[in-house]
């Protein structure tokens, strides 16, 4: 060997090391932005029972004319720029059983059904809930 | 070693060994988000079965409606007399459980009715039991007061306290 030459086994180290690095990189990303898709549908879903299953308990008072005013908090993620958002979630009726909840999250709709027990006359009011949070159940 | 040899026996055991130590640490991040989702999943099928026992007695699937007062936490038997698949399977549906296995009876001093009867075996299984008002379409609200203010047990065949268990499994 020479005098200031670079052997084979550090050229072929270094490539290996690079090789490496750049695998854990690539992995370390992508379970990141797996990361960032699960805890906003976590968020979603939570949203989702929760709302399902208030709409569900007013079966018990459906003879009733009712007017429930409920917070919905803010589903809060990490947008692809790095900057952290927070938005509420659309809620709607699907059908008579179903309960829909979706939102935009980096430029995607994400959304998710719930199985619901209402009454016909059961409706939601969602005029400010993108604004504030406040939807309405109503009755009669 | 030879000249020109690119692999030694040492880099091909730290190769290995560092493979071993990736997947060790990922089977342990599996582990971890398997019990996490185990929680979530127990957590859901706890609601799940709290509220369709919520709808069962308190709402008009089989709730008791004595002269026009409606009482929580009763169940009308004479609502359930034909119990067979095809209302078996209305009744999971009403009840939000259409996707589970459920075993749902009421349990009386003499009797047992049972109105739901599936074999439950499944990883995650949550049962409740709850002492209920059981009715039937003769059982007056007077009926009710009477026992109510009866001093002994009350004994009217119209009106009684059961024990009703639902068992949900997922």
């Amino acid at each position: 060997m020479q005098k200031a030459q670079i052997s084979l086994d550090l050229i072929l180290t270094m490539i290996v090391v690079l090789i490496i690095v750049s695998a854990f990189a690539i992995i370390i990303s992508d379970f990141k932005s797996n990361q960032e898709i699960r805890l906003t549908k976590e968020q979603l879903d939570l949203i989702g029972q929760n709302t399902a299953t208030l709409i569900s308990t007013t079966q018990t008072i459906n003879d009733t004319t009712f007017v429930i005013e409920t917070n919905i908090p803010q589903i809060k993620y990490t947008d692809i720029n790095g900057n952290t958002i927070g938005n509420y979630p659309k809620i709607n009726f699907a059908d008579e059983n179903t309960l829909n909840i979706a939102l935009l999250f980096n430029g995607k709709i994400m959304d998710s059904n719930f199985k619901i027990s209402k009454s016909p006359n059961t409706v939601l009011v969602t005029d400010s809930l993108q604004y504030n949070g406040k939807l309405v159940i109503k009755n009669g | 070693m030879a000249k020109g040899q690119i692999f030694s026996t040492d880099l091909l055991f730290g190769m290995v060994i560092l493979i071993f130590g990736f997947g060790l640490m990922l089977a342990l991040a599996e582990t971890s988000m398997y019990d996490a989702k185990h929680t979530k999943n127990e957590r859901q099928l706890q609601e799940k079965t709290e509220l369709a026992l919520l709808l069962l007695t308190s709402s008009p699937i089989g709730q008791c409606d004595l002269n026009g007062t409606k009482i929580p936490y009763s169940i009308n038997k004479d609502k359930f007399t034909i119990i067979n698949a095809t209302t078996q399977k209305q009744l999971k549906k009403a009840l939000l459980l259409e996707d589970n296995n459920v075993n749902l009876s009421f349990t009386g001093t003499a009797s047992t009715t049972t109105l739901i009867s599936e074999l439950v075996r499944n990883a995650n299984i949550i049962s409740i039991d709850a002492n209920i008002v059981v009715c039937t379409n003769t059982t007056t609200f007077y009926d009710l007061n009477n026992c109510l203010s009866a001093v002994s047990p009350c004994t009217n065949p119209k009106i009684s306290m059961q024990k009703v268990t639902l068992t949900v499994g997922q």
